[in-house]
């Protein structure tokens, strides 16, 4: 187990990709980046993954991103500092949590290392928080030395990413070999901190380096797949043996298909049901949409944002992190009303032929069960549903009508389904319902969900023609109960 | 309003589709040939989603029954505004009474008329996009009124477009490897991508290829497709799924189009020669 934070809000825009990772985050707060609204955006997705909160202030300088030294009068700088963390302090409370820590950044940070003026300075503005912040602070800097004289909680913190120098200063950027960018290097880097408290510097010696925490830069270049490497390495316990399925299946560019068993089970509907309902409560904005059928989940996602790897990646994680706690909406039972009436049932006698069942057999055959809806398909509101009794299986048409009612009620083959428009079709049609299943002035045009439950309620025709009239006048209110 | 004198072969009210109801089973619907609707968006300054006029290899005969500003591109189908020949890709202002009409199709197949600020049929379910039993019609008729903005104000002139000929006679198609790709043998494999394909009946839901590729794939359980699919019949049907596309299928989903090669295709006419070229991506 290590602990890792990553400097975020900072414009980069990978904040949701990052966070499962992470156990602190340092939010810039208007010196170097970031703003209002970036800040309500991080500190969000910080509260959903349970990450600690750290205000970043810095040199006020957005042109340069606050990695360039200052030379400010120490008031002015006293009060930027103040002032960005009041920023966050603003946003934290409306989101009912804490700031954790202070963490200066860039050029703040490094000459806070470096002179006691600045530390000394920068101690002074951040005083007011001393009993309720902790300090990020660098092994053996003027920081370090100063804080603890006055009494800070200092958490020590290493770079995952970045070259030390002999004198334990960071390698400058404006050098080649300032940054770690290949993962095994990152993770000799800190095993060597975490079991012998040492770090390698860029001449090869090992220097004493303390370290309770490691930042990863979330501007680094391969960020994303830094903090999820580090996490699969040093957190090997936590990872349990990977389910069988879901599998995971490119489809395209931007699709991502979640696959289980070739069955049309409830078993099956309620795990990738489960699982829609976890995609849909992390609300990513880099997944687009989620295409649910009836054992499978098709991910679109935005590929400019993130690719497919980092996606199984994160949703790997993140199905850990919602492991049974989840939760299916509420199911309804609807109440379908058919008219088998020979009118509309134009394919009773086929049936009653084929199968050897009366026309009376077949109403009761196909009223008795309730039917699962496994998805929504083939046609604007079309159910699949499951559940047919076996003796009215019946093969399609050997030729498809031109012209298929709306609201016809039908049997293909294994299974039963109800035509929301006038369509071509092969099934074999028993009768007719009057209500309309896909409504395009609805908010929900559909008012089944996949999960949901169908009863067929045999009607007259006098029946279909009330219920009929009262749909056109929209008086007509689908019958449910909560199942 | 846009009157329409004669409605052309297959002429309707495209966005960029309808992406949020597939779980009811909507399909995305919106323009074939991303590419050239946005472009024709852009050239007015309008925003990329607002809804344009696709016509289908020949075009309808409208007229402007206000002032306004006007782009054509895609297929070049001999436009012409009272009788006198236009541009394509170049911006033209419109006064009310104005008549465009089309001639003879030099080359592609779908050409995109825009105005200053787009039509603004009913925007049903998010997006304009015309798609029978979502929006009244599937299609425009003659005597139909397109709703747009008058506006006066002249568009800036921008720079010229160098026409893309490529996107209309390269023969490339590029594809990903589909969900079910791994159901064709090695032998399968080799010949989808050393045929030269035949492009069959086509329109805006599908498009098949003619040439048969032998096969005993199972079918798969009932599964989300996508507009760019290629979908393998046990008769050894290749069938490209377009905009206009179910949202689900049992088909095995060999092949995926990328966005690139789904323009292409949608400037493409029965009988045209297609090869198929995989991509990997990382």
């Amino acid at each position: 187990m290590i602990h890792i934070n990553c400097d975020v809000g900072e414009g980069i825009d990978n904040e949701e990709i990052l966070m499962p990772y992470l156990n602190a985050c340092n939010i810039a707060c208007g010196g170097h980046a970031g703003d209002v609204e970036t800040m309500h955006e991080v500190v969000a997705l910080a509260k959903k993954y349970q990450v600690e909160i750290g205000a970043h202030p810095s040199y006020p300088d957005l042109e340069n991103f606050g990695r360039v030294s200052m030379e400010l009068p120490e008031t002015e700088l006293i009060n930027t500092i103040q002032e960005q963390i009041a920023n966050l302090e603003v946003v934290v409370k409306l989101h009912d949590v804490n700031i954790n820590h202070i963490k200066p950044h860039g050029a703040l940070y490094n000459d806070v290392a470096k002179s006691e003026e600045k530390a000394k300075a920068f101690l002074k503005a951040i005083s007011e928080y001393k009993d309720r912040y902790k300090l990020f602070v660098p092994y053996n800097s003027a920081i370090e030395k100063l804080a603890i004289k006055q009494n800070f909680e200092v958490v020590y913190e290493a770079f995952a990413d970045r070259n030390y120098n002999d004198d334990l200063t960071l390698v400058s950027r404006t050098k080649s070999s300032a940054i770690l960018t290949k993962i095994d290097a990152i993770i000799s880097h800190i095993s060597t901190l975490q079991n012998e408290q040492k770090v390698q510097t860029i001449s090869g010696e090992k220097t004493t380096l303390k370290s309770d925490t490691f930042c990863v830069h979330s501007d680094t270049k391969n960020a994303v797949e830094i903090v999820q490497q580090l996490y699969t390495h040093f957190n090997t316990e936590r990872v349990t043996v990977q389910p069988k399925f879901p599998t995971f299946t490119r489809y395209g560019n931007n699709g991502l298909l979640l696959t289980w068993e070739a069955e049309m089970t409830q078993k099956v509907l309620y795990s990738v049901l489960e699982y829609q309902e976890k995609i849909t409560n992390f609300r990513l904005k880099l997944i687009l949409d989620v295409i649910q059928s009836n054992n499978s989940l098709l991910i679109i996602y935005n590929f400019n944002k993130i690719d497919f790897i980092t996606l199984q990646h994160l949703l790997e994680r993140l199905f850990l992190l919602l492991s049974d706690t989840i939760q299916l909406p509420k199911q309804y039972c609807w109440d379908i009303p058919v008219c088998y009436d020979a009118q509309f049932g134009i394919d009773l006698d086929e049936i009653t032929q084929k199968n050897k069942l009366s026309t009376k057999e077949i109403i009761q055959l196909h009223t008795a069960p309730t039917y699962q809806v496994f998805s929504i398909g083939f046609l604007p509101g079309f159910l699949y549903l499951g559940g047919l009794d076996k003796r009215l299986h019946i093969d399609r048409k050997s030729t498809p009508r031109l012209k298929v009612k709306k609201g016809a009620v039908g049997i293909g083959g294994m299974q039963t389904g109800i035509y929301p428009k006038t369509s071509p079709g092969g099934w074999q049609i028993i009768g007719n319902s009057p209500l309309n299943f896909f409504d395009v002035s609805k908010e929900k045009p559909c008012f089944a969900k996949a999960g949901d439950f169908i009863k067929f309620t045999a009607i007259s025709l006098e029946e279909y023609h009330e219920i009929a009239n009262a749909v056109t006048n929209g008086t007509y209110t689908v019958k449910s109960t909560v199942c | 309003m846009l009157e329409i004198i004669h409605s052309g072969l297959h002429t309707s009210i495209q966005d960029l589709g309808r992406l949020h109801y597939r779980n009811v089973g909507v399909p995305v619907a919106g323009v074939m040939d991303e590419y050239h609707a946005k472009l024709v968006n852009q050239l007015l300054g309008n925003d990329e989603n607002s809804a344009v006029m696709e016509m289908t290899l020949q075009g309808a005969t409208v007229e402007f029954h206000e002032a306004t500003q006007m782009v054509i591109c895609g297929a070049d189908l001999s436009p012409k505004l009272n009788h006198q020949a236009i541009r394509l890709n170049v911006p033209v202002t419109v006064k009310k009474g104005d008549v465009l009409q089309f001639g003879k199709r030099l080359y592609g197949v779908r050409a995109y008329l825009a105005v200053k600020h787009g039509f603004q049929t009913e925007n049903i379910l998010k997006s304009r996009s015309f798609y029978d039993g979502i929006t009244p019609k599937a299609r425009v008729e003659k005597g139909d009124f397109i709703p747009y903005q008058t506006n006066s104000n002249p568009v800036k002139a921008s720079a010229n477009i160098a026409l893309q000929r490529a996107l209309f006679t390269d023969t490339e198609i590029t594809v990903y490897e589909g969900p079910e790709f791994n159901y064709l043998s090695k032998t399968q494999q080799e010949k989808l991508f050393n045929t030269t394909f035949t492009i069959g009946l086509n329109n805006r839901m599908a498009y098949q290829l003619e040439e048969i590729l032998e096969n005993d794939c199972p079918s798969i359980i009932t599964s989300a497709v996508l507009p760019g699919t290629i979908q393998l019949t046990p008769s050894g049907k290749l069938i490209i799924l377009m905009k206009d596309c179910q949202t689900t299928g049992g088909y095995p989903r060999i092949l995926q189009l990328d966005q690139k090669s789904i323009f292409k295709l949608a400037q493409k006419h029965t009988r045209d020669a297609i090869i198929f070229k995989k991509l990997s991506i990382l």
